[in-house]
């Protein structure tokens, strides 16, 4: 028996030299970002990281500060709560537009698309959806604190706007997921788009929907965190003055906050899919 | 509703034609069957027929009235009274047989009352009694997913006779049925059709069915209509013909 022929894999070189090229730019871009992760074991930054951690425990509980916290949570939570609804006003028609199933001119004519004016407008919404989540909602909230002035209506229209965009945008991908054939039964025996959404989209997609935009309420919840600190009031606001007077047990006591705020939505969007399901 | 279709030719995409040069008139409340060999073109003649494919050519008309000459609302209008039952029930798997059944009256209610509906089934009632008539009536409130395949094929059929139709199109009912089952659908359905006045026109691979169930029986080859008669004169000569090498469906035909 010969000894089996040396093998040359053709794909070879191509995957070396890929995996090279990605390498060369991942250092690139740590070198770009002064990423040094050597920073971490100087002596004396541990020092002061660890009498900052230290000075987390035990966190502060006493009734005065929470007096404070509950209501900054609160506001927190209707930042979060009143941005997500306005932004679902405006993502659900916005996603029904979107949806191609629902386009009356291309029904009964596969492989066909929608007419020219439809198309225009999907097109349109599309854009307009893209333009109002590529903003960060902390830069929508930089610029509206110039219109509504400091407070909290800044952050509800922040995140109104950006969410409306990653809403719709989501919300038209998951509908367009679901099998078309109920809904175009619906469309053939004359019903509405809405009606069709309704009684043949719905059913298919509300799981997903529902979970998608309870995990953009926990986003929310978030950035609203965020946008206290630059003005919008509640948790975040609370969170900066903290870390400015570094008082490591006030900090402590407000990420804990945080943590009981994301366990609470994980909690609603289990309950709210089984009720469903 | 009367149907006439002239000059016809249809295919499930842009660039391909399945049906060629087919005409074809149903009268008001006519019943007929559909028979041909698999691919021959009796899913596409139906979907034509209902407005769920626009012909390549040719004209369709409803009640006198060419259903794609008229605007995009107006044809929409139009579609309220035709019920295409495809081969596939298209339930949505987690919907109640309930809301699924009424889901077919949509066209006739409106958008309010359909919210509420979407809330709370408005007319349980009407469901239940065409459930009854498939021996259905106690999967009212079951979900369309625990149901079994036959179910959900009768469940499909139940919907054309709360449907506000009065052309019912019925693309192969008895694909998941046992025998049994399959003459009782066919004979509620010619029976519910019969009584409302509703032109009925349903697709066969049992030749037995149709030919006893249907006074009009049409054989659809290649895209073609290779006989149109009363299903008296069907003759076996021409059903071997209309089977001629697709040994599969000439042993589903009767041999005499």
């Amino acid at each position: 028996m010969n000894a089996p022929a040396r093998h040359h894999d053709p794909a070879l070189p191509g995957r070396l030299c890929s995996a090279l090229i990605g390498l060369a730019v991942l250092a690139w871009a740590l070198h770009l970002t002064e990423f040094a992760p050597g920073v971490l074991f100087e002596a004396a930054a541990q020092r002061e990281t660890l009498r900052f951690l230290a000075s987390f425990v035990p966190p502060r509980l006493d009734g005065g500060f929470l007096r404070d916290v509950l209501p900054a949570a609160w506001r927190t939570l209707a930042i979060a709560t009143c941005g997500v609804t306005l932004a679902w006003l405006a993502a659900v028609p916005a996603a029904l537009l979107l949806t191609r199933v629902l386009s009356f001119s291309a029904l009964g004519r596969p492989g066909r698309d929608s007419s020219v004016f439809a198309r225009a407008l999907r097109t349109l919404v599309r854009w307009l959806m893209v333009f109002l989540r590529s903003v960060p909602e902390l830069v929508w909230a930089l610029l509206l604190v110039r219109v509504v002035g400091l407070g909290a209506a800044a952050g509800v229209f922040a995140i109104a706007i950006t969410y409306a965009g990653m809403l719709a945008k989501v919300y038209a991908e998951i509908l367009e997921s679901a099998p078309a054939a109920p809904t175009l039964a619906l469309l053939h025996h004359g019903a509405g788009r809405v009606q069709a959404v309704l009684f043949g989209l719905l059913p298919q997609c509300a799981d997903e929907l529902i979970s998608y935009t309870v995990y953009r309420w926990e986003c929310a919840v978030r950035s609203s965190v965020v946008l206290g600190m630059v003005g919008a009031g509640g948790l975040g606001q609370m969170l900066e003055g903290s870390m400015k007077m570094f008082a490591g047990d006030e900090v402590a006591t407000l990420l804990l906050v945080f943590v009981l705020l994301v366990a609470l939505a994980d909690l609603l969007s289990a309950w709210l899919r089984r009720a469903w399901a | 509703m009367e149907v006439k279709l002239t000059g016809l030719a249809a295919g499930p995409q842009p660039q391909l034609t399945v049906l060629q040069d087919v005409s074809l008139g149903l009268s008001s409340g006519e019943q007929v069957a559909l028979i041909g060999p698999s691919g021959a073109g009796k899913t596409t003649l139906l979907h034509v027929l209902g407005m769920a494919l626009a012909p390549q050519a040719g004209t369709l008309r409803h009640d006198g009235r060419d259903v794609w000459a008229l605007g995009g609302a107006a044809r929409q209008r139009a579609r309220a009274g035709v019920f295409l039952a495809p081969q596939t029930p298209p339930l949505p798997p987690r919907q109640r047989v309930v809301t699924a059944v009424l889901a077919a009256r949509l066209a006739q209610m409106g958008l309010w009352r359909s919210l509420r509906a979407w809330v709370l089934p408005l007319e349980p009632a009407l469901a239940e009694q065409a459930l009854r008539r498939f021996d259905l009536a106690d999967k009212l409130y079951e979900r369309v997913d625990r149901l079994s395949g036959g179910e959900r094929q009768r469940v499909g059929l139940a919907r054309a006779l709360v449907s506000p139709a009065s052309l019912w199109l019925v693309d192969e009912p008895l694909s998941s049925l046992d025998p049994v089952r399959a003459r009782q659908a066919v004979q509620a359905l010619t029976a519910a059709a019969a009584a409302r006045g509703a032109t009925l026109a349903v697709s066969f691979h049992q030749v037995d069915v149709a030919l006893a169930c249907f006074p009009r029986v049409i054989g659809v080859r290649d895209g073609r209509i290779v006989f149109d008669r009363a299903s008296a004169e069907v003759d076996p000569d021409s059903l071997a013909r209309l089977y001629a090498g697709d040994s599969v469906a000439s042993e589903a035909a009767p041999a005499a």
